[in-house]
C-alpha cells in the first residue's frame, strides 16, 4: 500500500497545527460560530446530539495493521473504547471533546493518518472497490489513480468551498463493487482499442433527497487528461451549482437542469489541459504510484500452486463451509484469496468494532494478510491478500474473536447509518432496528436459502445507509414526534444501479420488521429456481410485493 | 482592509471607484459597464485601470481587456461562497498577469486558497480585520507552502519537488 513520504507527512503534520490553532482562536472568541463551523467539518469534525464525533478518512478504503492498532488506541484514549466504520469506507469516533482533537489528529497522523475532507462542502473521501489490486476481475489496479486522485483533491485550492459535498468512486473491474452510478462523479477503468487506460466518467449519481443515477459524461478519457477533465467539471459544478438552497445544490441538480449536452458543453468549455511540465510530473507521480503499489503485493507461490479454497473445505465443518462460499473471494493468484470479516454481530451496530477487537484483527491482518486490510462501503472489513492454505487457521482465528459470521451480501450484512442514537440530523433510530433484522435473519440454513439480499437503513433523507441503492431500503422519518419507517423495494447499487420504488405508508419500527420478512417470504414463494430477490423482483416488478406484503397482512 | 502578502497594508494606488467615465489609471469600474464599453473603446481607452468583477465565471470578453487591465478586483459576497477562487483561478489561466484581489468578508484560514489561486491581495471589513489580527493573516499566508496542484503564488508543487529529484 502507499506509504507516506516527507511532502505527505509534512502536509498532515501542518494541518493538525492549523486546526489547534482554529480551536484556539475559537475558544477566544476570534472564529465565530459561523466561521468555524465550516472549518471543522473541513476536518471530518461535527457536533451530534451528545458530543463531537470525528470521521476519520481511510483513503479509498485501504487500511495497515499499525494504522488499525492506533485507531484502537484512539478509541480507548479518547472516545469509549470503539469505533464505527462507515458507508463511506472511513471510521467515526462518536464521543469527543473539542479541546482533546488536536491531540488525538496528532496520535493519527503519526501513521499517516488524518480527517482531511471527510466532511464540508468539499471533495470528500474516494471510494473505491474494496478488492482493488486484488480481484480476479481487475482490468487495471485502480489504486495509483485513487491515490492520484486523494492527492490532486486534497487542499485544492479552487475547489474548498463547492455549493455542497462532492464524492467521487473508483472501480478498476468488470463488475461495479464501489456503487460508481451513486456517486457525484463515478470512475471506471478502461483500455481503449489501443491499450491506453483511461476511464469512462459518469457524473451526476448521488442519493439523498433526490436520488439519481450517474450518466455517461465521456465514454473514454485517458490518464493523461483526466485530472483537467474533472477540474473542468469541478469548475462549472463551483460556478453554476445553485447556493440558494442546500437540498438542490448537489451536482446531479445542476446537471438536471442543464441537460447532459449543454453540461458537456460547458465542462468543454472549462477544460485546459496541462502544461506539457505538469503533464510530466502527473504522469511521473502516476508511474511511481504504480510502482509503489505493485511492489508491495504478494507475488504468489509460482508454479507448485497451496492448496484451493475448495481442497481445504474437503472433511472441514459446515460452519467453515458456509464461511468460504459467502466471506471468501477469489483472488487473481490462483492460490490467495481476499477474505470479507462482516461486523454485524447480533446485538451491536452496524459497523462497529470495539477497541480489543481492532488490535486483534491487526494481528490477524499482519499474520494473514501482508498487513492490509480494506474498510468496505457495506461497513466490513477485507483481507486482500490471504493464502488459501492459510483459510482455516484464519477461520479458526477467527472465530475465537466472534467474527466469523458467514454473511457477506446476505439478509443480516445489513447496512445502516448511525441513526438518531447519534446523529443531530436523524429522524429515527437506525441502530435498533438493525440489529432486530439481523437478529430476524440468524438462521442460517434460512439465511443460505435467502441468498444475495441488501438491506439497508438511513436514519434520514440524507441517506448515509444508501437505502435509495438497497434491495429492501428503509428509511427513518418522524410524523408527531413518533419514529416511523418507509421502505422500498428494487434498488441496486452495482451494475444494475436502481433506485428503490416506495412500496407504501410509513411503518412502526416492528411493522417494518414484519414487513421485511414479508417480502422475503413472498420472494420464497413466488421465485423461480435460483433466482435471487432483485431478480425476482425485476421480474414481477415491485407491484407485486407490494401487493405480496398487504396480502399477507391480512 | 488591504491584505498583501499576509500584511495590512496601504493602497499603493489609491484605487477610486468609478462609473460610466472613461477610466484613467487608478480607477475601478464595474465589469457590466467595461462588458459594455464594447471592442471598439479598446483602442482609445487608456491602460492602467481596473475593474470590479463579481465572482461568476470570466466572460471572453474580459480577456480582450487584459493588456490595459492593472486591477482585477473579484467580489466574494460571502465568506464560504466559492465562486471566487474558480473565477480568480480561471483568469491566471486565462494568462491575466497584473494583480488579482479579491473582496469580501474572507477569512485567514481561506488564505492558503486565496494565495493558490493566484490572489495576490485581499480587502476584508475593517470589522472582520479587528477580529482577525495582522498576525493571523501573516501566519495563515505563508501556511502550507507546498501542495499537490500546479503550482501558482509562489507555492511549491510536491510533484514537481518529487520528480526533479529523480
Amino acid at each position: 500500500m502507499y506509504r507516506y513520504d516527507e511532502y505527505d507527512r509534512a502536509l498532515v503534520v501542518e494541518r493538525v497545527a492549523q486546526f489547534r490553532d482554529q480551536i484556539e482562536r475559537y475558544r477566544a472568541g476570534r472564529l465565530t460560530d459561523e466561521e468555524f463551523a465550516p472549518l471543522r467539518l473541513q476536518n471530518g469534525l461535527y457536533l451530534q446530539r451528545h458530543a463531537y464525533m470525528l470521521r476519520v478518512a481511510i483513503p479509498y478504503g485501504v487500511l495497515a495493521a499499525r494504522q488499525l492498532r492506533t485507531l484502537a488506541d484512539v478509541a480507548e484514549r479518547f472516545d469509549r473504547g470503539y469505533g464505527h466504520f462507515t458507508t463511506r469506507q472511513n471510521i467515526q469516533f462518536n464521543w469527543l471533546a473539542l479541546d482533546c482533537v488536536p491531540d488525538l489528529l496528532e496520535t493519527l497522523a503519526a501513521v499517516d493518518l488524518h480527517a482531511i475532507q471527510t466532511s464540508g462542502n468539499c471533495i470528500r473521501n474516494i471510494t473505491c472497490d474494496p478488492l482493488a489490486g486484488v480481484a480476479a476481475d481487475e482490468i487495471a489496479d485502480p489504486r495509483p489513480l485513487a491515490e492520484l486522485l486523494r492527492q490532486w483533491s486534497t487542499f485544492h485550492p479552487e475547489f474548498a468551498f463547492l455549493p455542497r459535498k462532492f464524492k467521487l468512486a473508483l472501480t478498476g473491474a468488470k463488475v461495479d463493487r464501489a456503487a460508481v452510478r451513486f456517486h457525484d462523479i463515478g470512475l471506471r477503468l478502461q483500455r481503449d482499442a489501443q491499450g491506453t487506460l483511461g476511464c469512462q466518467l459518469l457524473v451526476g449519481g448521488g442519493q439523498g433527497r433526490t436520488p439519481a443515477i450517474g450518466q455517461v459524461l465521456d465514454s473514454f478519457v485517458p490518464l493523461t487528461r483526466l485530472l483537467s477533465r474533472l477540474e473542468a467539471v469541478l469548475r462549472v459544478y463551483n460556478l453554476h451549482g445553485r447556493r440558494d438552497n442546500k437540498y438542490k445544490a448537489r451536482i446531479k441538480i445542476l446537471l438536471k437542469d442543464l441537460g447532459l449536452d449543454a453540461f458537456r458543453a460547458a465542462v468543454d468549455a472549462a477544460e485546459r489541459p496541462d502544461a506539457p511540465e505538469q503533464a510530466a510530473n502527473v504522469a511521473a507521480e502516476y508511474e511511481r504510484l504504480c510502482t509503489l503499489f505493485s511492489a508491495a503485493a504478494p507475488v504468489g507461490s509460482g508454479p507448485v500452486p497451496l492448496p484451493t479454497a475448495s481442497a481445504a473445505e474437503a472433511g472441514s465443518p459446515p460452519d467453515f463451509r458456509r464461511w468460504l462460499r459467502h466471506n471468501v473471494h477469489p483472488h487473481r493468484l490462483p492460490d490467495h484469496a481476499a477474505v470479507t470479516i462482516t461486523l454485524k454481530g447480533v446485538g451491536q451496530a452496524p459497523g462497529d468494532l470495539d477497541a480489543a477487537r481492532m488490535r486483534a484483527v491487526a494481528d490477524l491482518v499482519e499474520r494473514f494478510s501482508c498487513g492490509e486490510c480494506r474498510v468496505t462501503h457495506a461497513q466490513n472489513l477485507v483481507l486482500p491478500y490471504v493464502a488459501t492454505a492459510q483459510l482455516p487457521a484464519l477461520w479458526r482465528a477467527l472465530t475465537a474473536l466472534e467474527l466469523q459470521a458467514a454473511d457477506q451480501g446476505l439478509a443480516s450484512d445489513v447496512i445502516a447509518c448511525p441513526g438518531l442514537d447519534y446523529c443531530s440530523l436523524a429522524n429515527a433510530r437506525s441502530i435498533p432496528l438493525a440489529q432486530s433484522l439481523v437478529q430476524h435473519f440468524q438462521d442460517p440454513v434460512d439465511a443460505d436459502d435467502i441468498g444475495p439480499l441488501s438491506i439497508r437503513i438511513s436514519g434520514c433523507m440524507n441517506a448515509c445507509g444508501h437505502h435509495h441503492a438497497a434491495n429492501i431500503g428503509i428509511l427513518g422519518v418522524e410524523k408527531g414526534g413518533r419514529e416511523f419507517f418507509q421502505l422500498t423495494v428494487g434498488g441496486e447499487s452495482g451494475d444494475g444501479a436502481a433506485i428503490g420504488e416506495r412500496l407504501g405508508p410509513a411503518v412502526t419500527e416492528d411493522e417494518a420488521v414484519e414487513t421485511v420478512a414479508r417480502l422475503v417470504q413472498h420472494y420464497r414463494a413466488e421465485r423461480e429456481p435460483g433466482e435471487t430477490f432483485i431478480a425476482t423482483v425485476r421480474r414481477l416488478g415491485v407491484s407485486s410485493f407490494r401487493e405480496g406484503s398487504r396480502d399477507a397482512r391480512c | 482592509m488591504l491584505v498583501v502578502d499576509g500584511r495590512f497594508a496601504r493602497e499603493a494606488v489609491s484605487w477610486s471607484e468609478v462609473s460610466a467615465a472613461v477610466p484613467r489609471s487608478g480607477q475601478l469600474i464595474a465589469a457590466a459597464e467595461l462588458e459594455g464599453a464594447g471592442l471598439a473603446a479598446r483602442c482609445v481607452w487608456p491602460s492602467g485601470f481596473g475593474v470590479l468583477l463579481p465572482a461568476t465565471e470570466p466572460g471572453a470578453w474580459l480577456t480582450d481587456w487584459f493588456g490595459h487591465l492593472a486591477l482585477i478586483v473579484v467580489e466574494f459576497s460571502a465568506a464560504f461562497d466559492g465562486r471566487g477562487f474558480s473565477c480568480g483561478g480561471a483568469l491566471r489561466e486565462l494568462g491575466y498577469r497584473a494583480e488579482l484581489r479579491a473582496r469580501g468578508p474572507l477569512i485567514p484560514d481561506q488564505a492558503m486558497q486565496l494565495r493558490a489561486v493566484g490572489f495576490d491581495a485581499v480587502e476584508i471589513p475593517d470589522e472582520l480585520a479587528r477580529r482577525h489580527t495582522e498576525a493571523a493573516w501573516t501566519h495563515a499566508w505563508s501556511a502550507f507552502p507546498a501542495r499537490y496542484q500546479r503550482a501558482r503564488g509562489g507555492l511549491n508543487s510536491i510533484l514537481q519537488a518529487r520528480h526533479a529529484t529523480l
